[in-house]
């Protein structure tokens, strides 16, 4: 794997669940300040991903393999979930979630089980056309966002900041430490630091547009912005054609979590096939997908800052300890 | 790799909405609906008219709500195809902005095929007259207002102003039915959701210059007209043991001259100077008739409130400003500075009796 393309594939996982947390989080935290919170994580995600790097990997033990593999399946099932139910809400061709994990397991279950490197060489030709999409929508985003509902400070406490920070900040560690896990590659120090960049302008963009008392309200603002923008009055609705190519960093990131998880329950439970470790990942994922579906109100409270919680732990677990998991 | 790449892509055209399961009518049967008018008399009432004058399929029907009156129309429809996701203008009638368009913002918030982004009118009388009207290309003249910079305000705008200060400011129009014409007449303050009043054509300027922008071409009394072309303001408060009790708006004012009278020589340093104070003047009674206007009408449609709090956010947590309840009643005193930059190409007019 070379490096560019361990980074791109680090990206794109991150680049997943980013439009799960950004901006709502985040405007919830600091209202039209929310972008603040973003920009917080940047130098921090920085100054780790420069630690990470020092770092060499080792092959972890069977409890700390344990613990890595239900902390990665309980992240399949949350992104197999968030991401189904996204394209529900975005799309709703089928106006079920379903059909969509359906389809998201189908893809990346015998991704999960080909080859490491075709992973990391798929990514390298996915993110230029994820990125390249994302810009031109938050281009023609541009003409319409309202600076003075970006410079509201009223809400900016220490507190509130860090909240607002947590979720990106969390974001950025699981690109970092996930490659590491997945494959023992290390990505690019800039990974979690450019990933909460663009955390920070897709939130601004979206709150400079549609203000925050709207934001806080909707479940997906980013695909809300991007509906209702238009390039040079040529392109509209650009919201569809984002939400079908996001299906890459999320098959991306479904892949290699099933893969991590079946690696790790493998070394954890002492089983040599990797193929019937993927498989129990995915059958994981799939019944903690369908539990978050029918216990969505109490559990998505739950689950979404103990995997935030975990990630930190594992990206301080990295940095912290002598043998750094792999 | 190639099959991961395959695999994903076929996934990714499945999620973006095209659909194979359900029966679709085929394109050249479906008829884009480019302006809605909505009213309200015995349930909502909703008319649509589609594609360009000619070609137009102009229906309209009631339902209990909007959605349903959407779903009525759609069974009606001679094509049977009305597709919403074009919607360019709505309409909305007078008494549909009385009772309240709170609901109609929600359900274009969650609709999947309008968009907030659309322009929103408040149509003085009955939306459906002019939608309905086959001598009328409804959407050809709404299209064409917006684009010589009439004033327009999309739903999203409007929820943002709702949301900030509780109180909006729609364009408003009136039907000229003999003439086959919509023209602006001024803005529609709405307060609470509800239609509360208008603004008059007049006055409506002053929300431009209060939102940093020109564009209006003024006639001065002493034979001059000239062009605001940019625009400062700013806002103070008073404040008396947490309270307001009186708040300035000062406004800055550049301009550049049209048109003059042919013995006014701007060149001469007094002449310009009483052209620019008489612009303030103009300027102010405008402004100070917009603000009366929507204190009269108890809406603080031009969100000076909000100005306020992002003049001074700490001071207005701190206080017990009580916005909502003393608006109405607050001096606001307003100050212009007006001056003129520019004559275009010309300096004085050319006179007419030559000196040789």
């Amino acid at each position: 794997m070379t490096r560019r393309q361990t980074n791109a594939a680090a990206f794109l996982v991150g680049l997943s669940p980013l439009l799960h947390v950004v901006p709502s989080a985040q405007v919830k935290a600091l209202g039209g300040a929310g972008w603040l919170g973003c920009a917080v994580a940047l130098p921090v995600l920085l100054a780790l991903g420069a630690g990470l790097q020092k770092r060499t990997s080792h092959q972890p033990g069977r409890l700390m393999s344990f613990a890595l593999a239900v902390w990665l399946g309980l992240s399949a099932a949350a992104v197999l979930h968030g991401c189904a139910a996204r394209y529900d809400t975005a799309v709703g061709v089928f106006r079920s979630t379903v059909p969509y994990a359906i389809l998201l397991l189908l893809t990346s279950v015998p991704a999960a089980l080909s080859r490491e490197k075709a992973l990391f060489r798929v990514s390298e030709i996915f993110l230029p056309i994820v990125l390249a999409l994302l810009a031109v929508g938050l281009l023609s985003a541009l003409r319409e966002v309202h600076p003075a509902r970006l410079i509201d400070l009223s809400q900016v406490t220490l507190s509130a900041t860090l909240r607002a920070a947590l979720p990106v900040f969390a974001v950025g560690c699981a690109a970092l430490v996930l490659p590491r896990v997945y494959a023992g590659v290390q990505p690019g120090m800039g990974t979690g630091a450019g990933l909460s960049a663009l955390a920070a302008v897709v939130c601004a963009a979206t709150v400079g547009m549609l203000g925050a008392p709207l934001v806080e309200r909707l479940e997906l603002p980013v695909f809300t912005m991007l509906r209702n923008t238009s390039l040079l009055h040529t392109i509209e609705r650009l919201d569809s054609l984002v939400a079908a190519v996001w299906i890459l960093p999320d098959v991306t990131a479904l892949t290699l979590l099933l893969r991590a998880c079946g690696n790790c329950a493998g070394v954890a439970l002492s089983i040599p096939n990797r193929t019937q470790t993927t498989l129990c990942a995915a059958a994981v994922a799939a019944s903690g997908s369908a539990l978050i579906l029918a216990r969505e109100q109490t559990l998505t409270p739950v689950i979404d800052p103990i995997l935030a919680l975990g990630a930190v732990a594992i990206a301080l677990a990295c940095l912290i300890c002598k043998h750094a998991p792999t | 790799m190639k099959r991961m790449a395959v695999l994903t892509l076929a996934l990714a055209l499945l999620c973006s909405g095209c659909s194979v399961w359900e029966a679709q009518p085929p394109l050249e049967a479906v008829e884009a609906v480019q302006t809605m008018g909505v009213d309200y008399g015995d349930g909502v009432r909703v008319s649509v008219c589609t594609g360009t004058e000619d070609s137009a399929e102009r229906i309209d029907d009631t339902g209990e709500t909007l959605r349903v009156a959407l779903d009525a129309l759609r069974d009606r429809s001679q094509h049977g195809g009305l597709f919403y996701g074009h919607t360019q203008y709505l309409l909305l009638g007078e008494d549909f902005a009385r009772a309240g368009i709170q609901e109609l913002l929600d359900f274009v918030g969650r609709s999947a095929e309008l968009r907030l982004a659309t322009p929103v009118y408040v149509l003085r009388g009955t939306a459906a007259d002019a939608v309905l009207d086959k001598e009328l290309d409804v959407t050809g003249q709404l299209g064409a207002m917006e684009r010589t910079g009439a004033p327009s305000v999309t739903a999203l705008e409007t929820v943002d102003a709702f949301a900030r200060s509780g109180a909006a400011l729609v364009a408003a129009l009136t039907y000229d039915c003999d003439a086959k014409a919509l023209r602006p007449d001024g803005c529609a303050v709405l307060s609470d959701g509800r239609l509360a009043g208008y603004l008059d054509a007049r006055d409506e300027a002053a929300v431009a210059w209060l939102n940093g922008a020109g564009g209006e071409s003024i006639a001065l009394p002493d034979g001059a007209t000239v062009t605001v072309t940019n625009c400062k303001a700013r806002i103070q408060a008073d404040w008396d043991d947490g309270k307001i009790t009186a708040v300035t708006l000062t406004l800055q004012a550049d301009a550049a001259v049209d048109q003059l009278k042919e013995d006014l020589t701007v060149t001469d340093e007094s002449v310009r100077r009483a052209l620019e104070q008489a612009l303030a003047r103009e300027m102010a009674q405008r402004t100070a008739a917009a603000v009366h206007c929507t204190q009269a009408l108890r809406a603080d449609a031009l969100g000076l409130g909000a100005r306020l709090f992002a003049a001074q956010p700490i001071r207005w947590q701190r206080g017990d400003p009580d916005w909502s309840k003393r608006f109405p009643n607050v001096p606001v005193t307003v100050t212009v500075r007006a001056h003129i930059t520019g004559t275009q190409d010309l300096t004085d007019p050319v006179p007419q009796e030559g000196s040789a």
